[in-house]
């Protein structure tokens, strides 16, 4: 049951060209990626709590990340 | 290969680090279950919720979303760290499943460690049991919070059943903020019903300081007041308090 004040139509609605991200791990950090134009994995967001992993250049977005 | 290549590289970083931040994989294995444990750099944490907080549906991938099963492994490693000390909770969401939202909150308000939340943006709907869920909640002055009745989509049964099970979710909903938070059940109610001031619902946003003057959240502020008052909660509890400043339970159920 949701409890949102976002329109249930806007939630499940179908954009074309809405890219699913894919999770993967990265040196032991959660990661979901984007497969960019280049067909590299890029990273769209790091799931992490520590709040230093978000300074690793590593980890910066649209970084190449390879799990 | 390539796989094997990688895990032979991350051996060899892992190697790199100092002794204290280095994983030990048997002992993730007996205390997580799970070998892949980030080691702890920081004594304070944060977690970000953003988007919809997404339940036991995947939502379309158009939605931004946070998946509980990313966030409460995180929540259990955090408790069971000794080297994290305090938790901050930075809030951007839309709201989101019920029961899952639900379960995030109980898992914030039973950490043993100090934690201290921040609005900014929006904590709409179940966020706001999310970020009342903290030891000490802090809003931006910009930042909005929605409080309206809960819906339901898909197959509705016109029985009064229907009725009383919405009712009961609720009732979950209004019994948890009211429990972490000052706000009066009363008052919390005659918000989520109001009518005339959302224009495709009924009930209320509150503005920043709104939100404080209803009890719903300790203060106005931002990230250097959230991380203060988390720094300032952090001795408390080591000059040997193991029982955290708790805020008062207005009503009783």
């Amino acid at each position: 049951m949701l409890y949102t004040p976002v329109a249930v139509e806007d939630i499940f609605a179908t954009i074309p060209d809405a890219q699913a991200l894919s999770e993967r791990w990265v040196h032991g950090r959660l990661c979901l990626v984007r497969l960019g134009k280049d067909g590299m994995p890029r990273l769209e967001r790091l799931i992490s709590t520590d709040p230093d992993d978000y300074l690793d250049p590593a980890f910066q977005p649209n970084a190449i990340v390879w799990g | 290969m390539p796989e094997r290549r990688g895990s032979v590289m991350q051996v060899q970083k892992e190697q790199e680090r100092p002794a204290h931040r280095r994983s030990d994989t048997a002992e993730n294995i007996t205390e997580f279950g799970t070998t892949r444990v980030a080691p702890a750099k920081s004594s304070i944490q944060s977690l970000v919720i953003i988007g919809q907080i997404e339940g036991h549906l995947i939502l379309p991938s158009q939605n931004k979303t946070t998946k509980y099963e990313h966030v409460i492994p995180q929540l259990v490693a955090i408790e069971e760290n000794s080297d994290i000390e305090g938790l901050l909770l930075v809030l951007n969401t839309v709201g989101g499943d019920v029961e899952a939202g639900l379960a995030l909150s109980e898992m914030i308000a039973s950490l043993s460690k100090p934690t201290v939340s921040l609005v900014l943006g929006g904590g709409h709907s179940i966020g706001v049991p999310v970020a009342v869920a903290a030891d000490y909640s802090f809003i931006a002055p910009t930042a909005t919070m929605t409080i309206h009745p809960i819906r339901m989509n898909g197959l509705v049964i016109g029985v009064p059943q229907t009725y009383e099970y919405m009712d009961k979710m609720q009732d979950r909903v209004v019994r948890f903020v009211i429990q972490h938070s000052r706000i009066e059940e009363s008052k919390f109610r005659e918000l989520m019903f109001r009518t005339g001031e959302l224009a495709r619902d009924i009930g209320t946003v509150l503005v920043g300081q709104d939100a404080v003057d209803v009890g719903l959240i300790n203060q106005v502020g931002g990230i250097h007041q959230a991380l203060a008052k988390l720094h300032e909660m952090l001795p408390t509890r080591r000059r040997g308090s193991n029982k955290r400043p708790r805020r008062q339970t207005s009503i009783q159920h």
